[in-house]
């Protein structure tokens, strides 16, 4: 599955969860992307090589990818770094005696979630990864790699239906509960974007008087992020191989 | 319902890490076994009905929240 997808997806799963502090689902969501971080290295290749996207492909990304991050025991490191950053913010908050020990449970709760986000993200890369990118589950321990052979390639239009599903919750949870998965790049990120899809305007609460000016920008605006959202959805596809008319 | 939902997702989540983690080790290694393609889609279909319920109600609670 794209990257997107399963930042969205874990931000939901958070949100499903019950979590109803913005930096716990942070860390939840993030933590659904996290085994993705191997991409760093592609990057590094790329550079490494001389621009040359082929021979870091070939050397670094066909190599690394899924193998070191995809796994029982990175979703185990994930759990160990997410409680301590959950154990760090509930202990900002202060606190003491009984509010201390409810904030110790909340962290737990936390990283089992972050844990639970992150197998996700292998089983999703199993399902919609494609049959040729395995995951490891057991490596350093073992290499045996993972896959089915029905998997569906990144470009397959499952792929393509549950991101547009994932960008259109988005709009709606910004819509109506006015919080998303926009909140991952910051609370005033996401307070513009809801204010934006609520009342289109770029100012939050301006819409709330009903006067022209803010009902000329509202058309625009929405049609501006729209836009952005189909170039966003193209930019990752395209690399893909996705084709509009398969 | 909203516990039922929350059971079904979690049981979703715990399924996809077995199929993901340990089906291989216990039950096949076969790559192009049918029953692994049914209840590996059947657990994904699962999971998003069962996120799709939950996100719902969590925001028809927001809205009642704020109507209140």
């Amino acid at each position: 599955m794209q990257g997107p997808s399963h930042l969205m997806i874990s931000w939901f799963f958070a949100d499903a969860s019950r979590l109803d502090s913005a930096n716990e689902r942070r860390i939840v969501a993030w933590s659904g992307l996290a085994p993705d971080i191997d991409v760093l290295a592609y990057g590094g290749a790329i550079l490494w090589y001389g621009l040359d996207k082929d021979l870091a492909f070939e050397n670094v990304w066909k190599v690394v990818h899924h193998r070191y991050t995809h796994g029982l025991t990175f979703v185990l490191l994930t759990g160990i770094v997410a409680w301590l950053l959950a154990s760090r913010f509930a202990m900002s908050r202060g606190g003491a005696g009984a509010a201390e020990s409810a904030a110790g449970a909340r962290a737990w709760r936390v990283a089992l979630l972050a844990m639970l986000a992150s197998a996700l993200h292998n089983f999703c890369d199993i399902v919609g990864g494609g049959p040729t990118w395995p995951v490891y589950p057991l490596w350093p321990l073992s290499d045996f790699g993972w896959t089915a052979s029905w998997s569906w390639p990144l470009s397959e239009w499952p792929n393509t239906v549950i991101l547009f599903s994932c960008l259109a919750a988005t709009m709606l949870y910004a819509k109506f509960g006015a919080r998303s998965p926009v909140e991952l790049f910051g609370s005033g990120a996401d307070r513009w974007f809801a204010g934006v899809v609520q009342q289109g305007s770029d100012r939050p609460g301006a819409a709330a008087r009903p006067d022209e000016a803010a009902a000329r920008t509202r058309v625009p605006l929405r049609l501006i992020i729209w836009v952005l959202v189909v170039l966003v959805t193209i930019a990752v596809l395209a690399p893909l191989g996705f084709r509009p008319d398969g | 319902m909203r516990k039922a939902f929350t059971a079904l997702l979690y049981v979703s989540v715990a399924a996809a890490a077995f199929l993901a983690f340990a089906w291989p080790f216990t039950i096949s290694r076969d790559q192009d076994s049918a029953a692994y393609h049914v209840i590996a889609v059947g657990v994904l279909l699962v999971f998003f009905a069962s996120l799709l319920v939950l996100c719902a109600l969590r925001l028809r609670a927001s809205r009642d929240d704020k109507a209140a």
